[in-house]
């Protein structure tokens, strides 16, 4: 499976997360094991998915905060896991090491899709010009560019993503791979406990007292 | 003669999905407000000169919970076929003295209701239900994480959908007074009902996957790592930190051979 579909799937899912929907398909638990099974291991993508879904359940967006980009961190963490297993390495310990890279990337979608939220600031102020100028339809032709827009950027990060942690990984699995994989599948145990402390914790604080916003 | 509403009311439904594609930091969900409310303007006015002054009447700014905005739209498309008809913004027996100011009183304690209710506790307890489901070894895994998936966007999407036509059809048909519909879902004790049994339904969890027997230093070991979870999460500590702290524990544990 290439980085670039992979990427364009990725992207168009990354909609989901604010410009068409939310219908939440672009949430890790769905995003996770439709690329695990693109690689032939839903399983896998599956476990990637629910360990962010559980760690990071307290990231929502409340008013004009924004997120980590969890969708684009499933996205690289089953790509890359997906893109060394076709290198015959595999096992939930390739997995988290897989997520430990693309944990990375949460606040660097976040910062991405601010620069996107800026970029349709232009847009806003053109619909405006273009609006007092009688143009009508120019409202429903920007929704589209907007929302191409987004998809565009996305999935070019996500590519180049893709490319240089695969890169890294690749190179890192045949060096240390055998000392560092079988290590990570205590971790890969650990991940549920920890994620559900987090759940428990976040149903069992009062909504009152903050909404836990990082 | 106003061609009839429900196609057109479909229309601003499914327009309502591209509520946020044009978010921005001015007018936050304006454009798409306004996109979304465009079949209905132009049913009511089919001249492009009004159809012009209605429709930049909806780019102020404007942000609320993107399924609550279907009450919204609900609202607005009922105010606006009232001032197509009489002439008058707004009932006459309303307070408030236009439809803009009712956007803007209204976007605030919907959007509070949405992010508590829809983001804060629908979602999470859905994704719950979706993780245990798959983790819980009640089957193989390739039959687990297709019903995981499947009921998490099914029970998730059960929810949004009836917000997002409810909320348009209600709104439309009881204006204002939506509020007191609103009431009538008790939310506060549907959500506190939610968290309660999602707290239940992660204290099974938890035991389900400490069950089937590893040892019981990796047992007690995965209580450590649960209890140092929760209390990172108190603090605020979750997600990134969180998970390279259970890296390292787990790493170390591995090599110290828990």
């Amino acid at each position: 499976m290439t980085a670039w579909v992979v990427a364009l799937v990725g992207a168009t899912l990354h909609l989901d997360t604010l410009a068409v929907g939310q219908w939440m398909v672009s949430r890790p638990l769905v995003v996770g094991p439709c690329l695990g099974w693109l690689f032939g291991d839903a399983w896998t993508g599956f476990l990637i998915g629910a360990w962010i879904e559980l760690l990071w359940v307290r990231a929502i967006p409340v008013g004009l905060d924004v997120p980590q980009d969890l969708c684009g961190m499933t996205v690289l963490a089953t790509g890359w896991y997906g893109r060394t297993l076709d290198q015959g390495t595999g096992g939930v310990g390739l997995a988290v090491l897989s997520l430990t890279l693309a944990a990375l990337w949460g606040p660097i979608g976040r910062w991405c899709d601010l620069k996107l939220r800026r970029m349709n600031l232009w847009f806003a102020n053109r619909v405006d010009q273009r609006l007092t100028h009688g143009d009508n339809p120019a409202l429903g032709r920007t929704i589209s560019l907007a929302i191409g827009l987004r998809w565009l950027v996305m999935a070019t990060c996500y590519w180049l993503a893709l490319e240089g942690g695969g890169w890294v990984l690749g190179a890192m699995v045949p060096r240390w791979g055998g000392f560092l994989l079988g290590k990570l599948e205590m971790v890969a145990w650990l991940l549920p406990f920890a994620g559900l402390a987090v759940v428990v914790q976040w149903f069992l604080h009062r909504p009152a007292a903050g909404w836990g916003i990082k | 003669m106003i061609p009839h509403r429900h196609p057109t009311l479909f229309s601003v439904w499914w327009r309502s999905f591209l509520i946020q594609a044009v978010w921005n930091m001015k007018g936050r969900q304006h454009l798409g407000f306004a996109f979304a409310i465009t079949p209905w303007l132009r049913r009511l006015a089919p001249d492009p000169r009004f159809f012009q002054t209605a429709l930049r009447r909806h780019l102020a700014c404007f942000g609320t919970h993107p399924y609550m905005v279907n009450i919204l739209l609900g609202i607005v498309c009922a105010l606006e076929e009232a001032r197509a008809r009489t002439g008058r913004s707004v009932p006459e027996n309303t307070e408030v003295h236009s439809i803009e100011q009712i956007k803007a009183t209204m976007a605030g304690p919907l959007a509070a209701i949405g992010d508590h209710v829809i983001w804060a506790t629908w979602r999470p307890w859905t994704v719950l239900m979706g993780v245990a489901i798959g983790l819980v070894p009640w089957a193989s895994p390739n039959v687990r994480w297709p019903v995981a998936v499947g009921t998490f966007l099914g029970l998730y999407n059960v929810g949004h959908l009836v917000v997002r036509v409810e909320g348009l059809w209600q709104g439309y048909h009881q204006g204002t007074a939506v509020v007191a519909w609103l009431s009538h879902w008790h939310l506060q004790r549907i959500a506190a009902g939610l968290r309660q049994s999602g707290v239940l339904i992660s204290v099974v969890l938890i035991l389900s996957l400490l069950i089937p027997k590893v040892s019981w230093r990796r047992e007690f070991f995965a209580l450590f790592v649960f209890g140092t979870g929760f209390w990172m999460a108190r603090r605020g500590r979750w997600g990134t930190p969180l998970f390279y702290l259970v890296l390292l524990l787990g790493f170390l544990g591995a090599l110290f051979g828990v």
